[in-house]
């Protein structure tokens, strides 16, 4: 039963897919946004369904076979889905928010001439996103992880007749396959050591007594693949780039799904990062310093996608801390609640551009409040929901990754504080400069600035519903509640480590990290409201730091000096000397030396019956002789 | 046996439909009586009459080889519709000889005995000689029966030489009784019992055109009409291989007096294949060297004498002959009909006709050995046994060998696919033409998906 | 090299010498029948013998193609009738089962001579 369910989660958005690709120049635009629409929709009841039926065992999982697949001597590899709390959870989110972003779109993109393709696209993405979650081993995993790649490829370079959109999306690419290579060289390590893929039997055979140094290199080597997927340094210049694609795809794939599934891996193995704290200190390490990075380069740009853009690689830097701290249910509930606000934003954002005639640039908005209302009110509860006010969802769940990060060490608390502190102030500097005061654009634009349509502010609805109360879901114990949703999920990733702080201190941090972020709010209210200040985007009039971040601290260009530009030079080099001089010749002799050959043993084909007599009684002879004489 | 039985009476029903004019039923009978051999070979249980002489012997892989042998033949005579104009009077005839040479092919691949391996190869032969010539009109077809004639004749000579040397050495035809003697003697053999063991293998080699015995197939493939040259190389070289194989495998089970002859044997086969093929510009003769090539990776099997060669050997025959059916089937229809013979007379396939294109290309990258498809897996059975028995140079010669074969097979997917053809001949392709390039790329592909199924029959 | 020598002397040599004995003998007897025998040559000697009779025409002219099939349809059914005097000559001894075996060889090739007749290959002008 729940093995027939499962597949047809899976497949749903598949037939979508199929449908919506092959008849997308055949059907009206507004069946093929529906039945898209409910294929999706139908796979969130099908896992709706599922979460009244879950499975009652210790282990609260259960794998279904479908077929084998790979058999070998050595290990067999079957086609498995694994149903238990945490890939619900992931289905639940893909296909909940998935659904929303699907309506959206329906109104996003209805003037757009690629539609079908649009939303094939997007159903062939979830089918992947949820094969990544739903795979009882890692190679059906990777298969989704490969897959969710593809469509973000494909997406990203949605608009493929801009080559800035194109490089954009090879970019991504190129840079998720580094990271691919890293989950592939994991894969292959588990493999070896373990003679398995399946999920629950290597990560049962791990324990105190395994090599301590296979378990750090496994770890690491699935960190890198999240580290690509997730976009944290030093593999996340592309996420930025990728809001080149479509407003809801920035939503749903660079945003609420794909580059969490980052984190849903190391949560998933979290066995393996218990059994390695060097691999857990890299893991905090890097996801700290990519929060501090990204919310900094945040504060100076002026793209409205891109500041959301460095604030999602900021929020995954500090879910990546709860994983290092081994606080992986407090990592799944921040994916939860930032999947709910980030779509939020990015929505309404989209729904900003959208009334805006597709300018992304805050320095030409302002004053939108009174032209786009519900469009302001819904990113509102967005940012007060990612900037950590009470009772908004982002509070629960950042709360506790502080509270994860203080038991670690202190130090590591203050930063992540500040990293939040960050976030809070950008995203009011976003909210102020797009909808408070006057409006800075041509008077053209502002004839034509509206409010969205209705099948674009409903999703918008739900989802600030959600960003509102989404929160409640994990209430910790310390303000009366009793932590449901961690307990739900904590049967797979462990529960939480018991931290040794006193009810006062956290009261404390909490208190503080409400107080800090109402001071920020505060004084991006009075810096971009009251003194009306507009940051330049010119590039002379900043002072030095604020240059650095504006140019994103030249991580690019640095990437583009040491790593593109060497392997240009040498591949010139190689391909014209190596390549002309060396493989091509030897190649054309060899081809030619057989061309030679075979010409030359045509020539015994002479057709004359009597030399084939002839050639046949000598090579009997010739044989007769070597048996009698050579080979004995 | 009733299945020798039921293709002897379809043979002579044949000839007499035909003399009453009753040409319209003829293949509609053919391959009922196919069907009804292939069943029957195919529940055969084997404890009938000649079982108990142990003269033919149907065991299973007998059975397998057998009815593959049907099945092929059947294809040969889906292709036939349109492609038999040169013998409209005598159509029936060519069918006749067809079925009693399938029958020699039968016996070739179930003999227990010398002497009904003798039978089967004459069997086979004979009419083979007249198929060859019966485009009467055509010097060339005249010329290639004659050489074929004049060349088997030879061969059959050593071959019988061999088994009479044989007999001599063990005072029995009986495989059952060589295989014993052979295993007391313990390599003290007589040396007339290698001679006449390496005489036989030769006329066998003949038969499956290994160089250097193969000065015959290109020239006689190439004369024959197209439709007796499809048989050929698949049916006969089928049969031929099921003696190779049983008769190394059934007589002599560890023993290898024949074991640097066929290492030889197999090399030069694939070489000079091979790279012969690669200066063709007839279609003809290029499939004519390839299936020479492609007897060289069969030796391979005959050579590295392991368990799995009978299988090996069967697998790679099943892919070979589905992949020749589709090759030949494809050049019968778009270009013999038509008196090309070129590569150039594919061009521009892809767009005229685009699925026969596919199917033909599928078949190309079978032969070459490219997965999906059977080839890959005939290929690589093949050379993964030989390298677990420890034969490393003949997988490596093989390997490049097959580098070179790719370069006229790409040739024609070239010429298929990004060469532009002259549009004037318009295709109308008979149903049956159709059922047998689609049904044998389907099952071409389906055994390159589970291989593993085709081992079950052995 | 001592074994090989022995083995010369004692096997080769007599081979040899009864060799050319034998190859001495026929060329003496060849030429000598050459040289000693009379030889006269008259018309009637150097005509080629054919029973008697005297030769007419040219030996070389084509025949027919259809004297070949019936020559050959003749070999055929003659090498099968061979074989009924094996069985007759064992009839008692095979009894119903030799007969019966026997009727079917015999309907069998009947069937042959019945196509051979049906396609025309005896019919001798057309």
């Amino acid at each position: 039963m729940a093995g027939t369910t499962a597949l047809g989660i899976v497949s749903l958005p598949l037939a979508g897919f199929l449908f919506s690709g092959l008849l997308r120049n055949k059907l009206p635009k507004n069946i093929i946004g529906a039945v898209s629409s409910l294929s999706i929709l139908g796979s969130f009841i099908l896992a709706g369904t599922l979460l009244f039926n879950m499975p009652q065992n210790e282990s609260k999982s259960f794998i279904i076979n479908y077929f084998d697949w790979i058999v070998t001597d050595n290990f067999r590899i079957s086609f498995s889905l694994q149903i238990d709390p945490l890939s619900e959870l992931m289905v639940l989110i893909i296909t909940g928010i998935g659904f929303l972003i699907h309506v959206y779109s329906i109104g996003y993109m209805h003037e757009d001439e690629g539609f079908g393709k649009f939303f094939s696209y997007l159903n062939l993405f979830v089918f992947f996103m949820l094969l990544l979650v739903m795979g009882g081993n890692l190679l059906v995993t990777f298969i989704g992880w490969e897959g969710v790649g593809l469509c973000s490829f494909l997406l990203i370079g949605f608009w493929y007749k801009n080559p800035a959109y194109n490089a954009a999306a090879r970019k991504a690419f190129v840079m998720n396959r580094i990271g691919d290579l890293g989950l592939l060289t994991g894969m292959f390590l588990i493999l070896y050591t373990f003679g398995t893929l399946n999920y629950n039997d290597f990560l049962g055979k791990i324990d105190a007594d395994t090599n301590a140094i296979l378990v750090t290199a496994i770890a690491i080597c699935l960190f890198i693949g999240a580290v690509g997927k997730s976009a944290q340094l030093p593999l996340y210049t592309w996420l930025p780039d990728a809001m080149a694609g479509p407003t809801p795809v920035s939503a749903l794939i660079h945003a609420a799904t794909m580059v969490t599934a980052g984190v849903y891996l190391c949560s998933r193995c979290h066995v393996l990062f218990d059994n390695s704290v060097f691999a857990q200190n890299l893991v905090t390490y890097i996801g700290i310093a990519t929060s501090l990075l990204a919310g900094i380069i945040g504060l100076k740009q002026s793209d409205i996608k891109k500041v959301l853009a460095y604030s999602t690689v900021s929020q995954l830097g500090l879910m990546f801390v709860a994983v290092g701290t081994g606080a992986y249910g407090v990592a799944m509930f921040h994916i939860t609640t930032h999947a709910f606000f980030k779509a939020l934003l990015f929505l309404t954002s989209g729904s900003v551009i959208h009334g805006m005639q597709g300018e992304q640039n805050m320095l030409k908005m302002g004053g939108l409040r009174k032209l786009m209302p519900v469009t302001w009110l819904f990113m509102l509860i967005g940012s007060l929901a990612i900037a950590g006010i009470p009772p908004f969802a982002g509070f629960f769940s950042k709360d506790q990754i502080l509270a994860a990060a203080f038991a670690k060490s202190p130090v590591l608390f203050g930063l992540a504080f500040v990293a939040s502190m960050i976030t809070t102030f950008y995203m009011f500097r976003l909210m102020f400069l797009t909808f408070a005061n006057n409006f800075r654009g041509d008077e053209h634009t502002k004839e034509h600035v509206h409010e969205s349509p209705m099948v674009m502010l409903l999703p918008l609805g739900v989802l600030a519903v959600l960003s509102i109360i989404g929160g409640f879901l994990s209430v910790p114990e310390i303000l009366g509640g009793q932590n449901k949703f961690i307990a739900f999920i904590s049967p797979v990733v462990g529960v939480l480590p018991h931290h040794e702080i006193s009810h006062s201190i956290e009261m404390m941090m909490m208190a503080a990290a409400v107080g800090g972020a109402l001071l920020f709010i505060g004084l991006a209210f009075y810096v971009y409201r009251v003194t009306k200040m507009v940051p330049t985007d010119n590039v002379n009039e900043l002072n030095p730091i604020s240059k650095l971040a504006y140019n994103k601290f030249y991580i690019d260009e640095l990437y583009d000096a040491i790593i593109v530009k060497p392997i240009k030079v040498a591949s010139y080099a190689f391909y014209e000397f190596v390549e002309k001089y060396v493989i091509d010749f030897v190649v054309n002799t060899v081809g030619k030396l057989a061309l030679f050959v075979g010409a030359a043993i045509r020539l015994l084909q002479t057709g004359n019956v009597s030399f084939y007599l002839f050639a046949m009684v000598i090579s009997i002879m010739v044989f007769l002789v070597l048996q009698g004489f050579v080979f004995n | 046996m009733s299945a020798i039985i039921t293709l002897s009476v379809l043979g002579i029903l044949v000839l007499y439909l035909g003399i009453f004019n009753f040409k319209k039923v003829l293949l509609p009978v053919i391959l009922l009586g196919l069907t009804v051999a292939f069943v029957l070979l195919a529940t055969n249980t084997g404890n009938v009459l000649a079982a108990d002489m142990h003269m033919l012997v149907f065991d299973a892989p007998a059975r397998a080889f057998g009815c593959l042998l049907i099945l092929i033949t059947a294809g040969v005579f889906c292709l036939t519709p349109g492609n038999m104009e040169y013998a409209t009077k005598f159509r029936q005839d060519v069918f006749g000889l067809m079925i009693f040479s399938l029958i020699g092919g039968i016996m070739m691949i179930s003999y227990g005995n010398l002497i009904t391996l003798f039978l089967g190869i004459e069997t086979l032969s004979i009419p083979l000689y007249v198929m060859v010539g019966s485009k009467r009109s055509d010097l060339k077809s005249n010329e290639a029966a004659m050489k074929y004639f004049l060349l088997g004749a030879f061969a059959t000579g050593f071959l019988l030489l061999g088994i009479a040397l044989i007999y001599g050495a063990t005072g029995s035809f009986d495989f059952r009784v060589i295989a014993e003697q052979c295993l007391t003697l313990q390599g003290n053999v007589s040396s007339w019992f290698e001679i006449g063991v390496l005489l036989l293998l030769i006329g066998l080699s003949f038969k499956v055109s290994a160089a250097p015995f193969h000065f015959w197939a290109p020239d006689v493939y190439d004369g024959a009409p197209t439709i007796v040259t499809t048989y050929m190389s698949t049916v006969v070289k089928i049969a031929g291989f099921g003696a190779l194989v049983r008769f190394t495998r059934g007589g002599f089970p560890d023993m290898h007096v024949f074991g640097q002859f066929t290492f030889i044997l197999a090399i030069l086969t694939m070489t000079i294949g091979n790279f012969v093929a690669t200066q063709q510009k007839s279609i003809k003769r290029m499939l004519a060297y390839s299936s020479i090539a492609h007897a060289g990776y069969m030796l391979i099997a005959i050579h590295c004498s392991t368990n799995a060669s009978l299988v090996n050997i069967f697998i790679y025959a099943f892919a070979y002959s589905l992949a020749s059916l589709v090759m030949f089937g494809v050049f019968m229809a778009i270009a013999d009909k038509y008196e090309l013979a070129d590569i150039d007379s594919f061009n521009g396939l892809s767009k005229k006709n685009p699925l026969v294109a596919i199917c033909a290309a599928i078949a190309l990258l079978s032969m070459a050995g490219i997965p999906i498809t059977a080839g890959f897996f005939g290929k690589y059975y093949i050379f993964a046994s030989a390298i677990d028995s420890n034969y490393f140079l003949i997988v490596i010669i093989a390997m490049l060998n097959s580098l070179v074969s790719l370069y006229y097979y790409l040739k024609l997917i070239i010429a298929m696919f990004f060469k532009e053809g002259s549009n004037d001949v318009s295709e109308k392709i008979p149903a049956l033409h159709y059922f047998v390039i689609f049904g044998c790329t389907a099952l071409n592909i389906l055994i390159g998906l589970y291989p593993n199924n085709l081992m079950m029959l052995f | 090299m001592m074994i090989f020598l022995v083995a010369f002397t004692k096997y080769l040599i007599p081979l040899i010498i009864q060799l050319l004995v034998v190859l001495g003998f026929v060329f003496t007897t060849v030429a000598a029948s050459q040289y000693l025998g009379p030889k006269r040559k008259t018309a009637g000697k150097l005509e080629s013998f054919e029973s008697g009779l005297d030769a007419v025409g040219n030996a070389r002219v084509p025949f027919s193609v259809k004297y070949f099939l019936a020559a050959i349809l003749f070999v055929l059914f003659d090498v099968e009738i061979i074989f009924l005097y094996p069985w007759a000559v064992n009839f008692k001894e095979l009894g119903w089962q030799g007969f019966v075996e026997m009727l079917m060889f015999i309907v069998f090739f009947t069937l042959g001579f019945f196509y051979v007749l049906k396609k025309g290959a005896l019919k001798w002008d057309d």
